[in-house]
């Protein structure tokens, strides 16, 4: 029943447009990275790559993003594995709960951005927290505690959508098997050692995905807080490419996408191997 | 399960709950409230009557959320069925390239998308902000995976009905897939709604701007007004959140058993 050509006319639409508008332009992003020149442009190899892996600001940007992904993204999915057991024990309102914890995720970065503004600004309720207690308040959005605030905001806008998942994972685990484990003696720890968290391994490595994804996109509230230049804490390397586009240095931009893109896929190799290793591990025990 | 720890741990869980509507409280708060004047309602009578500037742009910014999001929910049903339930030449490579453009930042494509905008001159205007969003390869993603779960039985059925190609997808596999064909739809509507590095890059003109980024910009001292205009960016995606509720909340978890 599966003919050839109705499948491809299907598609045509979105494979146009992605070709037209992501694949071919990034085609010659590739091809601007690895050449010279107004006009007519001469290929230069990997000068432009050299200049960027030595420039300060790109170094800079690596080592933060990598530093906020490395904070947030385990700190979340630890916590939202923790909640959703402690939700399972919930006997009422948890639609309420869920909602209200899914509910940030959707909400407008500028509101998000607004409160928080308002809140840590240089006349925020926490200063003035501070002077009433008289502590000296600080514009805590201008130093090294936007890292933590950004990481903060990541926490609270996501945790909400990896509980959704992993509950509904969990609903699907028998209660005979605790019922079992219980008979025999297992303690709490150990019914969520031996049943919950093998179970719930695969959620995990899905979220995982989703987590640096969306870890890629706060972009938009470090530049909400801070605008084009941050503090150092939170420049990003979405604030380097940004600049940049501004700055119309597309050899210095082209370079840095190509290379984001070669990093992302040597993660996700890596994460793909792990998750092969596991199921492999999972086949045979 | 055990009732009693349940009823246990609610009221922390509860304070918990708040603590995530927080900045919308706060705001509320903030919106009638003034250190010196204390209550009044003179910010929502400047944004909502006085001054005409915020709702054009309001209404602006919801066309053209609505826009993209219809385009691109339309599109990823066409793509994804095809990704899901047919094969044809090169489908597994374009599958795994639409993947791996999904996961990349927006910086990346930013670039090349501003190169060719620059040349179709679209740029300086708002079809800059349209087109390509309608062509983001995260809805044919999505639907793939959860078209993937229709049974092929039910297609097959329709096709010897007469069900022609389209018909298939309006009857038979889009009511299916409700709750991710919706979620797709409001998370597409959120994320354009939430779109700042985009216009910032390809419009020159403040005016044109979206609700989203001069948000950020509006009158910077008045408190008041800011609370007002932030809870106004949160009046459309909250009603397609609460409206939609059931299909989120399925949708959502719906992508990982695909």
């Amino acid at each position: 029943m599966k003919k050839r050509n109705n499948g491809f006319l299907l598609a045509s639409p979105a494979l146009l447009g992605f070709l037209v508008f992501y694949f071919a332009p990034f085609l010659i992003t590739c091809w601007y990275s690895v050449s010279f020149g107004i006009g007519k442009r001469e290929f230069v190899g990997l000068v432009n790559y050299q200049e960027l892996f030595e420039n300060e600001m790109f170094l800079l940007a690596v080592k933060n993003t990598c530093r906020y992904m490395l904070v947030t993204v385990p700190v979340t999915l630890g916590a939202a594995v923790g909640l959703s057991v402690v939700l399972r024990h919930v006997a009422r309102g948890v639609t309420f709960l869920r909602l209200s914890f899914l509910y940030p995720m959707i909400m407008p970065i500028a509101s998000i951005v607004l409160a928080v503004q308002f809140f840590c600004g240089d006349s925020g309720f926490l200063n003035r927290m501070l002077t009433l207690t008289g502590m000296q308040g600080t514009d805590w959005l201008h130093t090294s505690a936007a890292f933590w605030i950004l990481c903060i905001l990541y926490f609270w806008r996501f945790i909400g959508y990896y509980v959704l998942i992993y509950f509904a994972k969990l609903q699907m685990i028998p209660g005979e098997y605790y019922e079992y484990a219980a008979l025999y003696g297992a303690g709490e720890w150990q019914k969520f050692r031996f049943i919950t968290w093998p179970l719930l391994i695969p959620a995990v490595l899905f979220t995982l995905v989703l987590s640096v994804m969306n870890a890629f996109r706060c972009y938009r509230e470090a530049f909400l807080l801070g605008g084009n230049y941050p503090d150092d804490s939170i420049y990003l390397l979405q604030h380097f490419m940004n600049n940049n586009i501004r700055n119309l240095n597309y050899q210095k931009i082209s370079a840095a996408a190509v290379s984001i893109l070669a990093m992302l896929l040597l993660v996700s190799a890596a994460g793909y191997a792990v998750y092969r290793l596991v199921k492999r591990r999972r086949a045979y025990g | 399960m055990d009732r009693n720890k349940g009823k246990k741990s609610l009221p922390a869980l509860f304070l918990l709950a708040l603590l995530f509507l927080f900045p919308v409280l706060y705001m509320l708060f903030r919106s009638v409230y003034t250190a010196g004047d204390g209550i009044s309602f003179l910010s929502y009578y400047e944004v909502l009557l006085g001054r005409p500037e915020y709702l054009v742009r309001f209404f602006r910014s919801l066309g053209m959320c609505l826009l993209i999001a219809a385009g691109q929910t339309l599109i990823s049903c066409l793509a994804g069925t095809a990704f899901a339930k047919y094969r044809f030449i090169g489908d597994r490579f374009w599958f795994a390239v639409f993947v791996l453009f999904m996961i990349l930042p927006i910086q990346v494509t930013l670039l090349p998308n501003y190169i060719l905008l620059e040349m179709l001159g679209f740029l300086n205007s708002w079809k800059a902000l349209i087109i390509p969003a309608v062509f983001s390869p995260f809805g044919t993603v999505w639907l793939t995976f959860v078209f993937r779960a229709v049974p092929d039985g039910s297609l097959d059925a329709a096709r010897i009905d007469g069900a022609n190609q389209l018909q298939l997808i309006r009857y038979i596999i889009t009511p299916a897939a409700k709750p991710a064909v919706v979620t797709l739809f409001v998370l597409t509507f959120t994320e354009s709604w939430n779109m700042v590095e985009q216009p910032m890059i390809f419009l020159e003109r403040e005016q044109d701007y979206p609700l989203s980024v001069f948000l950020a910009a509006v009158s910077q001292g008045d408190i008041g007004i800011q609370s007002v205009c932030g809870l106004l960016c949160l009046v459309p995606v909250t009603f397609f959140f609460l409206y939609y509720r059931e299909e989120l909340t399925d949708g959502l978890k719906d992508v990982l058993w695909g």
